[in-house]
């Protein structure tokens, strides 16, 4: 029996950003450390897909409750969000301990913590913000994240029963359970109290961006070195070969290369990919804050005195045009066979 | 009188201090003044949009509240430079900043302009060093307003507010009334303008305080974290391993690297 109840809340969009059930299996191995605990699914709006309650019960969830309601704008927002997870907690937490503490978990992303962030001020509970990890600890919650820019770690205790926090799933999310095994349960919330009128909205079409920067597995990015948008199309075939995400740096953003969506960087995306190959890029201290300290760098540049080379784990003094169509090329070959 | 626009900054410590430069003991409590704050790129679009309303319309009331956890005043003369219509300085304990809730209570009261409560609310995405995002919707909340997240541009349509935002296939357009609150993210169209030197030189001339705020009975009650630890993180040991050989060499070098890099996490 976990000493936590712990919930995760599916949000549209979830799946393209990287796994509803990844998430929930990232927050079952913290419901109980060592050994997959008891956690319940909450999702918010019409599901990315229609066999996501299934998925989510063969990834190991309990239970899974859909919150629905008729007049739910579309694309959705936080705010009718909010309102909705408000609307269904009760009856999406009815069967649980209350006299234990409560952990709601969301993939992380800038729509997850508008969500979160209003659902604990409204409930009492904490906001624990983004994690990188978080634990039970005597019955308490206690999470950890990075702060002035991913230069420090701080492990914070949460003082209010309950708490809200996103977490980046690292999770495959493959189901555990099959056929009979499944023995988690499907329910359906239909609100019906009046929502909050929505914003207008307008929107002006883009070229797509492709996969966020924020939530890859594996990021390509490209600096002042790349020398215009021409030479990001070659980084984009590189970050295709390896399923990841294209980013540039604050100049590459500034020159209009890359969207500032992609940026990476202090004043960009905080990226946490299991790699990030840094082309043509210096390697300041401003870039550096935007990049996970766990991260292994691949640096390619052909300055071999560039700061970057001080913090990749494995570097290229070479000219980046032609040495990246040549690591595209072998990783392609390399998929072939 | 025109649009109320209130403005939040926090600053960020210098980005060239190194984790153990900071000064950050290991209960979060301390924080070494020398280390100076500066705007952060949120806070300087935050500031650059509010600017460009009041270009427009010259009967805007700017009002900028600098929040900081030292006492040092360069921050405050930074912001007094682009010659706000008021102007305070806040000095906020550092186990309050880690709080993003307990400080957006403990700031909503400070965005009144003139006894009027702000029309527009603006706030960097991440408030100061702490914060990852939680801070703004706090505030919203705090507020009671509707919250527009991750804005890079603002413009008045008649009575509306338009905050423009960039998604990944699309820039979307959202018109709604004040009072609102909005996150800004750094763009290449709100990049802080220089101020003018006058100003700059003005504002050091005039006195510059950060004062504490009386701790409310509400907030006392929302606190909601405490600091365990503090870490100092390094990326790791190991010099970086150099790939040298011809081009071709290198590059199935690289591959190779990566290729059982994500196999092992298959």
């Amino acid at each position: 029996m976990s000493d936590v109840n712990v919930f995760v809340v599916i949000i549209p969009g979830d799946d393209q950003a990287g796994g509803a059930a990844g998430l929930l299996a990232s927050a079952r191995r913290i419901a109980t450390a060592g050994m997959p605990g008891i956690v319940h699914a909450i999702v918010l709006g019409s599901p990315d897909e229609a066999a996501m309650p299934q998925k989510l019960l063969a990834a190991g969830a309990s239970s899974v409750c859909l919150v629905s309601h008729e007049s739910l704008a579309q694309p959705v927002q936080g705010g009718q969000l909010l309102e909705l997870l408000l609307a269904a907690l009760p009856g999406a937490t009815r069967d649980c301990a209350k006299d234990k503490p409560s952990l709601f978990l969301f993939a992380a992303s800038s729509l997850a913590d508008e969500i979160a962030a209003g659902a604990a001020f409204r409930t009492g509970a904490t906001a624990l913000g983004r994690c990188a990890n978080i634990q039970i600890q005597d019955e308490r919650i206690v999470a950890s994240r990075v702060a002035f820019g991913g230069r420090i770690k701080v492990v914070l205790s949460a003082l209010a029963m309950h708490c809200f926090a996103c977490i980046r799933p690292t999770d495959t999310g493959a189901p555990v359970l099959a056929g009979d095994a499944i023995v988690g349960q499907v329910r359906e919330i239909t609100c019906t109290g009046a929502l909050t009128a929505p914003l207008t909205a307008t929107f002006e079409a883009q070229p797509a961006s492709g996969r966020r920067v924020d939530l890859a597995k594996v990021v390509v990015s490209g600096g002042r070195g790349i020398g215009g948008p021409e030479g990001f199309e070659q980084l984009g075939a590189l970050a295709s070969a390896l399923d990841g995400a294209l980013a540039g740096s604050l100049p590459a953003v500034d020159a209009g290369w890359v969207p500032v969506t992609s940026q990476v960087g202090q004043s960009g995306n905080y990226v946490t990919p299991l790699v990030y190959v840094a082309v043509g890029i210096s390697g300041t201290l401003q870039h550096l804050a935007g990049i996970g300290p766990n991260v292994r760098i691949v640096a390619i540049n052909n300055d071999p005195e560039a700061h970057i080379f001080q913090e990749a784990q494995i570097g290229v003094v070479a000219d980046w045009r032609a040495v990246v169509p040549l690591i595209t090329a072998h990783l392609q070959a390399e998929a072939v066979n | 009188m025109g649009l109320r626009i209130a403005v939040l900054v926090a600053g960020i410590a210098d980005v060239k201090w190194r984790a153990m430069e900071l000064g950050v003991a290991l209960d979060g409590a301390a924080h070494d003044p020398a280390v100076a704050r500066k705007l952060s790129p949120f806070d300087e679009a935050a500031i650059e949009c509010a600017l460009k309303l009041r270009d427009a319309d010259a009967s805007v009331h700017l009002r900028c509240i600098v929040a900081s956890d030292s006492v040092d005043a360069g921050l405050l003369r930074a912001v007094s430079a682009y010659r706000p219509t008021s102007l305070q300085g806040v000095l906020i304990s550092q186990d309050t900043f880690w709080d993003a809730q307990a400080l957006a209570i403990e700031l909503a009261p400070t965005t009144v302009c003139e006894s009027s409560p702000a029309d527009l609310v603006l706030v960097g995405r991440e408030f100061g060093d702490f914060d990852d995002g939680v801070f703004a919707p706090s505030l919203a909340q705090a507020l009671g307003h509707p919250f527009v997240a991750l804005a890079q541009e603002i413009r008045c349509a008649g009575n509306d507010l338009v905050f423009v935002r960039e998604l990944s296939n699309a820039r979307e357009c959202i018109q709604t009334q004040a009072p609102v609150v909005a996150s800004m993210t750094n763009a290449k169209s709100n990049r802080l303008r220089y101020p003018l030197m006058k100003n700059v030189m003005a504002a050091k001339r005039e006195p510059a305080l950060m004062s504490p705020l009386a701790e409310s009975q509400q907030l006392r009650t929302r606190r909601a974290v405490s600091v365990m630890a503090v870490i100092a993180k390094a990326r790791h040991d190991a010099p970086c391993r150099m790939v040298s050989g011809t081009e071709d060499e290198q590059a199935r070098a690289v591959a190779d690297f990566l290729g059982r890099l994500l196999n092992a996490e298959v």
